[in-house]
């Protein structure tokens, strides 16, 4: 130890521990003197070798060997930074060498040259460490980082994110077209100070607070306003708000901004379209309502338009519900209650509805709703509602089928009907209570006309006449 | 007309509705009860009335129908399955719908299409020229 190498056979340092060394050594750097007037290596530290890839300390070492290390890509580098140290004093250098045994590593120097009185070069010091794991940290986190921005400024969405001042950290360039400013001018502002048309900024800002608090999401937010990109234009969006997290801390806000202006015109155009033809189709069976009663002369005929337009009316009410709910569903409690809307006031009394919350199919409100339009027909002249002490229990539930799967079951139970008339003949009304529902819904169906009122069942399989999500709108 | 001469067209039409089978494809139940008592009405035998592809298909499967009246969307599904196994198996179809004919497929171009809703005796009519019958006497 405290070998301390110098060509001349006397050293520039005094050394007798090896304590420089050890230190050198510990750093994992290694020193180099090079005596510009001899072109040889003045001094170097045992480190200096193995950097080079030598277990042992070399005995001869000189600027060409130096140089031979260092990959042909690279070997300019060393010369400029040598040709610079000589004017400016300070050499500075990273370069690839190609270790003894083949191996590549990043070299990092630093170092001074010293002049003669006259200005004449005379050495140059230089510390050298192995940059290789540094250099190969950084250039990942280079690649990283620029994969990073090219997916945030490449997405076809709008992107941004904020402090916990909600002043802006960034945004991307198609989150700054929808706001019509340049991505700069976003900069640790608040979206109040740039984008003052934007509608209810302080709700969103009283819901970031939570994000913040509680590092849950805030999703499928529609923001609505009017940006620079179209000054005066109302315009919508659709935004999911998330926290960003470092480590435990929740340290902003970042976003995802979906333009909807145009999907919410379709949507609002396709609404209208849609009331227009339930506003004509209403018409439209008012006309035929017209034409039938117009066409009618005789009493009989009278009496069939009487029957006619009650059906054309269940058939336009069941429309109507349909319609409120926008095609999704209606609510059976709801259903029956309009068919059964004359009779309002024995609603609880005489007429007693039992049963879930079922949201029941477009598809099967229709044929239901003619369904308890007949039963109810039925019972004012023949039935429960046709004397005084007739009652209606209105039933429903779901069950399980072992083949068939969820089944809605339901009834229609009148009781305390004096007579009941079996009839020698089956109607319109009896079909549509069974063939009819039965066509219509994959239905089971029952009618028997008990001693004291008529029963009628239908069991009908759920996934037909249930909206998916089951119950509660 | 004399009853003479009616006897001498039913001689000369080598085929009657009597026997002949007619498929009804239809989602509206109230359309096909309709059809079906119109066809019975006529001496058409009803194969039977189905609300879906699926079920038309089946009942195809069965037994083939001398004719099938078709509407064009059934609960959102389109008819064309049906109407192609019908034209492969050679049997007669014409379509009954809301739509336009601009809205079939012009393959099936062919095929007679009713529009809804369809007056008096045309769709027995229609039937009945599908099928080279006289239409019989009700």
């Amino acid at each position: 130890m405290g070998r301390i190498l110098g060509d001349d056979g006397h050293s520039p340092f005094s050394d007798p521990s090896g304590r420089l060394d050890m230190a050198l050594d510990a750093a994992g750097i290694g020193i180099w003197i090079f005596d510009l007037t001899q072109e040889k290596a003045h001094y170097r530290s045992p480190r200096y070798d193995t950097l080079f890839g030598y277990d042992e300390p070399q005995d001869l070492w000189n600027r060409e060997m130096t140089e031979r290390f260092i990959v042909p890509e690279d070997r300019d580098v060393l010369q400029e930074a040598i040709t610079q140290a000589l004017s400016s004093g300070v050499l500075r250098f990273e370069l690839r060498i190609k270790r003894a045994n083949e191996e590549i590593r990043w070299i990092a120097g630093d170092g001074r040259t010293a002049f003669a009185p006259d200005g004449t070069p005379l050495r140059i010091s230089v510390v050298v460490r192995d940059v290789t794991a540094e250099r190969g940290a950084l250039q990942q986190y280079v690649r990283a980082n620029a994969l990073l921005d090219a997916i945030f400024e490449a997405a076809p969405v709008g992107l941004g994110a904020w402090d916990e001042q909600f002043r802006f950290l960034r945004v991307n360039a198609r989150l700054a077209e929808i706001n019509g400013l340049e991505p700069a001018a976003h900069i640790n502002k608040r979206p109040d100070e740039i984008l003052p048309d934007i509608a209810g900024l302080d709700a969103v800002y009283e819901r970031w607070r939570t994000v913040l608090q509680t590092g849950n999401p805030w999703l499928n937010v529609e923001v609505r306003g009017a940006t620079p990109a179209q000054p005066g234009v109302v315009r919508t969006w659709l935004e999911h708000f998330y926290p960003i997290r470092s480590g435990a801390d929740i340290i902003g806000i970042g976003a995802v901004v979906e333009e909807t202006t145009q999907k919410r015109q379709q949507d609002e155009r396709l609404r209208l379209l849609l009331e227009e033809v339930n506003h004509r189709s209403k018409n439209m069976l008012a006309v035929v309502q017209m034409l039938v009663q117009q066409s009618a002369r005789t009493s009989e005929e009278r009496a069939f338009v009487a029957r006619f337009a009650d059906r054309l009316k269940s058939l336009a009410d069941s429309q109507d519900l349909l319609v409120q709910s926008k095609w999704s569903g209606v609510c059976l409690h709801e259903l029956i209650a309009s068919q059964l809307s004359h009779y309002r006031e024995f609603m609880g009394t005489r007429i007693q509805m039992q049963g879930p919350r079922v949201q029941l199919t477009a598809m099967a409100a229709q044929p239901l709703a003619m369904a308890f339009h007949e039963l109810c027909t039925n019972s004012v002249k023949y039935g429960a509602l046709s004397c005084p002490g007739g009652r209606i229990a209105i039933d429903w539930h779901l069950e399980e089928d072992v083949v068939l799967g969820s089944m809605l079951s339901m009834s229609w139970r009148e009781t305390g009907v004096a007579s009941v008339v079996t009839p020698e003949q089956h109607g319109f009304g009896h079909r549509v209570l069974t063939q009819m529902l039965q066509y219509a819904l994959d239905a089971k169906v029952e009618l028997n006309f008990a001693q004291d009122g008529i029963v009628w069942m239908l069991t009908a399989p759920a996934h037909i006449v249930m909206e998916p999500s089951g119950g509660a709108s | 007309m004399t009853i003479q001469a009616n006897a001498l067209t039913a001689a000369q039409a080598t085929n009657t509705a009597t026997n002949k089978r007619v498929l009804i494809v239809e989602d509206e139940p109230l359309l096909a009860m309709a059809m079906a008592d119109q066809l019975s009405d006529h001496a058409f035998e009803v194969q039977g009335t189905a609300p879906t592809v699926s079920r038309a298909l089946a009942m195809i499967a069965q037994a083939l129908p001398d004719a099938a009246i078709l509407d064009c969307n059934l609960r959102g599904e389109s008819i064309a399955p049906v109407a192609e196994l019908l034209e492969a198996k050679g049997v007669p179809f014409l379509f009954h719908t809301g739509y336009g004919k601009n809205h079939l497929s012009p393959r099936f171009a062919a095929a007679p299409c009713l529009a809804k809703p369809v007056p008096g005796d045309l769709l027995i009519a229609t039937v009945c020229k599908l099928l080279n019958v006289a239409p019989p006497a009700r």
